[in-house]
């Protein structure tokens, strides 16, 4: 019994950060229509800039994540600025390639400033455990699962609710009717950019306590995202979140009993097998978009 | 059209400019590198036909040099590469720093350049290419076997005296699938056996159920493969096996495993970063047990999310540890590196400074800058440098002979706890 819980927290734990790995796809999907491969280099330069604020600056932790946070913000408008909104219009696998390009740019630049040593940023969470029917989990991981749950709240409460959300919901269903309807296309990308590149900073900063990381941090975060991303339903935020569980639990809890050298491959698998059953994903609906 | 031209003109100009250019910039070599290649062959006649060493002055005095000694270091610095680290250039600059300030070498400057070495052997090749254009006494480089291994017969060709900073059976006189390269020297001890030594020590220490934890790749196969073989003859058995990814940042379904195995000990051949979750989850899963990590463990210790139990737990296993070694010379430098470059030095940094020094030493004792008198030299050297109080080289022109388990302190610290001598 200790087993499976620590294997399914661990899952649980895993799917949250790649929710928030997802949802960072999502939101530039939505806005624009453009997945950004960039999105895994993102959560490594936000855990780098986490360790920056942390060790550079001296600022207490907390506060050193909400710099990392705000700046991954920035990072992620400058990005619009220059990835995107000087190929706006043009093919959206131009677009697409020149994310991943964007990505290897990242990377080099960090690895510029901060080399390829390892890093390590500090939680206030470090070395706690919760221990539930035998089984161990860290604070870390549970915090993790929780802070990811408000933020995918949260994202419902302002697609749902907002001015801002509705407009990004109607560019999703229909951008040209809604650019005609007067939804300003230009600023909700760079809105939804900024967010993205927040959501890649909250991810680093929740992940990079979890142990010694490297410039490879993010890539198979990402990897992950975008498999729950196409394996949930692009379209859909709950569809989206309910695959990243399933890529989580997946890979942890059915590869810590069954053929365990292999568990990564474990979430591709699944992806591959439902999307050749159902090519839009668990919860998308027919070919309309939706959040 | 017209501007197609302009352009075909302004570009033979720039290629024709770059390869008549005297280049000292180690990070751009894309200016240079059609050049390096399509370059005359590095003459090798004078170094690498001819047998006769001639006698050298091996008493060790400084000798006056005609010409001064250049040393070129073939190694990527921090930001030059996916997995560029800066101990080896920052340990072989201090060395420059100092030997320049106490006079040079035979009285003259000592020159020296470094030259950025990608992993990638084709881009590794061409610098190497690059460090011959530069007419070095002595090259030290390629920290990876990955480097060194498919440039052995390139080095072996040049004639030029050459310390290896990896180590490979292919390197060593008379290994298996050697060059038998007899200017190419090896700084780094012999790691064939170290798998073996990981389980002898757990064993000495009491271990009888031994678990492995192997990491994704040939490294972490082979490791294991060899602690397997090595295990019925010790008397130990291995109660568990288990594989984990390169960048895996959760390890629980390996320590699930290997916690309901009951090992006595953990032996791990894992690169640095799991390595250090997985010491961390087993703290955290209550399985309170020796892991033995090599050399990742040291530097998944220096990185600071390995403390505690965890860290007291780990072992590792590093060519010399210059921080702990109360010798006069490995005390000075520790001190020296930590004070200029703001970190500690490991062996990699060591092993880098020595390299220098060794060159120095070699030339000075045979009174030339000539690759075969400088190798002649060298062979015969016996030195006390930071890593090894005890350089020579043997049969295989291998420098350095031991490595040296330690374990480490709640804060990390380490302590060495036994010295293994190969061969």
């Amino acid at each position: 019994m200790a087993t499976f819980l620590n294997l399914f927290a661990s899952g649980i734990a895993t799917g949250a950060i790649v929710t928030l790995a997802a949802l960072g796809f999502l939101i530039t999907y939505k806005a624009t229509g453009v997945v950004s491969f960039a999105q895994g280099d993102m959560i490594t330069l936000g855990a780098y800039l986490g360790v920056w604020a942390a060790k550079d600056l001296d600022a207490p932790i907390l506060l050193a994540y909400a710099v990392a946070i705000v700046a991954m913000f920035g990072v992620g408008v400058v990005m619009e600025r220059i990835v995107y909104a000087p190929l706006r219009g043009r093919s959206v696998h131009v677009i697409v390639i020149t994310t991943l390009g964007a990505a290897i740019v990242i990377r080099a630049l960090i690895n510029l400033w901060r080399g390829a040593d390892p890093q390590y940023l500090d939680s206030p969470l470090r070395g706690k455990v919760l221990r539930v029917g035998g089984a161990v989990i860290t604070y870390q991981r549970v915090a993790i699962v929780i802070v990811t749950a408000i933020v995918v709240i949260a994202l419902i409460w302002a697609f749902d609710r907002t001015q801002t959300g509705r407009q990004v919901r109607a560019l999703a269903a229909d951008r040209d009717t809604a650019r005609l309807y007067g939804v300003r296309a230009a600023r909700l990308s760079l809105m939804a950019f900024g967010l993205s590149g927040a959501l890649a900073g909250l991810a680093g900063v929740l992940l990079g306590p979890v142990g010694n990381f490297d410039l490879t941090l993010g890539f198979s975060v990402m990897l992950g995202g975008f498999a729950a991303a196409v394996l949930g339903g692009f379209g859909s935020l709950g569809g989206v979140v309910a695959g990243a569980m399933l890529i989580g639990l997946a890979e942890q809890l059915v590869g810590g009993y069954w053929l365990r050298d292999y568990k990564d491959a474990y979430p591709y698998v699944l992806m591959i097998l439902v999307i050749a059953l159902r090519p839009t994903g668990l919860f998308a609906k027919g070919g309309h978009a939706r959040l | 059209m017209k501007a197609a031209r302009r352009a075909v003109v302004v570009g033979a100009f720039a290629f024709v400019a770059a390869a008549c250019g005297d280049d000292d910039d180690t990070t751009e070599a894309d200016a240079t590198t059609t050049v390096a290649e399509t370059a005359a062959p590095v003459d090798t006649t004078a170094a690498g036909t001819d047998t006769t060493v001639p006698a050298v002055d091996t008493t060790g005095t400084a000798t006056e040099l005609t010409e001064p000694a250049k040393v070129v270091m073939l190694v990527e610095a921090k930001g030059e590469g996916p997995s560029a680290v800066p101990y080896f250039a920052d340990g072989a600059q201090l060395a420059v720093d100092e030997i320049n300030a106490a006079g040079g070498v035979g009285g003259l400057e000592l020159e020296y350049e470094r030259i950025s070495a990608p992993t990638d052997p084709a881009a590794a090749k061409t610098a190497l290419q690059k460090a011959y254009d530069a007419s070095p006494t002595g090259i030290v480089g390629f920290p990876s076997s990955g480097q060194a291994v498919p440039l052995a017969a390139d080095v072996k060709a040049a004639g030029v005296p050459f310390i290896y900073l990896a180590t490979a059976p292919q390197l060593l006189v008379g290994g298996t699938d050697s060059v038998n390269d007899e200017n190419a020297f090896v700084i780094r001890p012999p790691n064939s056996s170290l798998a073996q030594e990981e389980l002898q020590y757990m064993v000495d220490e009491g271990a009888t159920k031994v678990a492995l934890l192997c990491v994704d790749s040939p490294f972490g196969e082979t490791g294991c493969n060899a602690v397997e073989e090595a295990a019925d003859s010790l008397g130990v058995e291995i109660v568990a096996r288990e594989k984990n990814g390169p960048t895996d940042t959760d390890l629980t379904a390996q320590v699930q495993a290997i916690a309901s195995a009951g090992p006595d000990a953990v032996i791990a051949f894992d690169f640095p970063n799991p390595l250090g979750v997985f010491a961390t989850q087993m703290i955290d899963n209550g399985v309170d047990v020796p892991i033995m990590g090599g050399a990742s463990a040291a530097l998944a210790i220096a990185a600071g999310g390995v403390t505690g139990p965890a860290a007291t737990n780990l072992l590792g296993i590093d060519d010399c540890v210059p921080v702990v070694d109360p010798r006069p010379v490995a005390a000075d430098f520790a001190e020296a590196f930590e004070t200029e470059f703001g970190y500690k030095a490991g062996y990699g940094a060591a092993e880098a400074y020595d390299g220098i020094y060794l060159f120095k030493a070699a030339i000075e004792a045979a009174g030339s800058t000539e690759p075969a008198a400088v190798s002649a030299a060298m062979k015969e050297l016996t030195f006390e440098g930071v890593c090894d109080p005890d350089y020579q080289a043997d049969a295989g022109n291998g420098l350095h002979d031991r490595s040296y388990i330690e374990t480490f302190a709640e804060d990390g610290t380490p302590t060495v706890v036994k010295e293994i001598t190969f061969g």
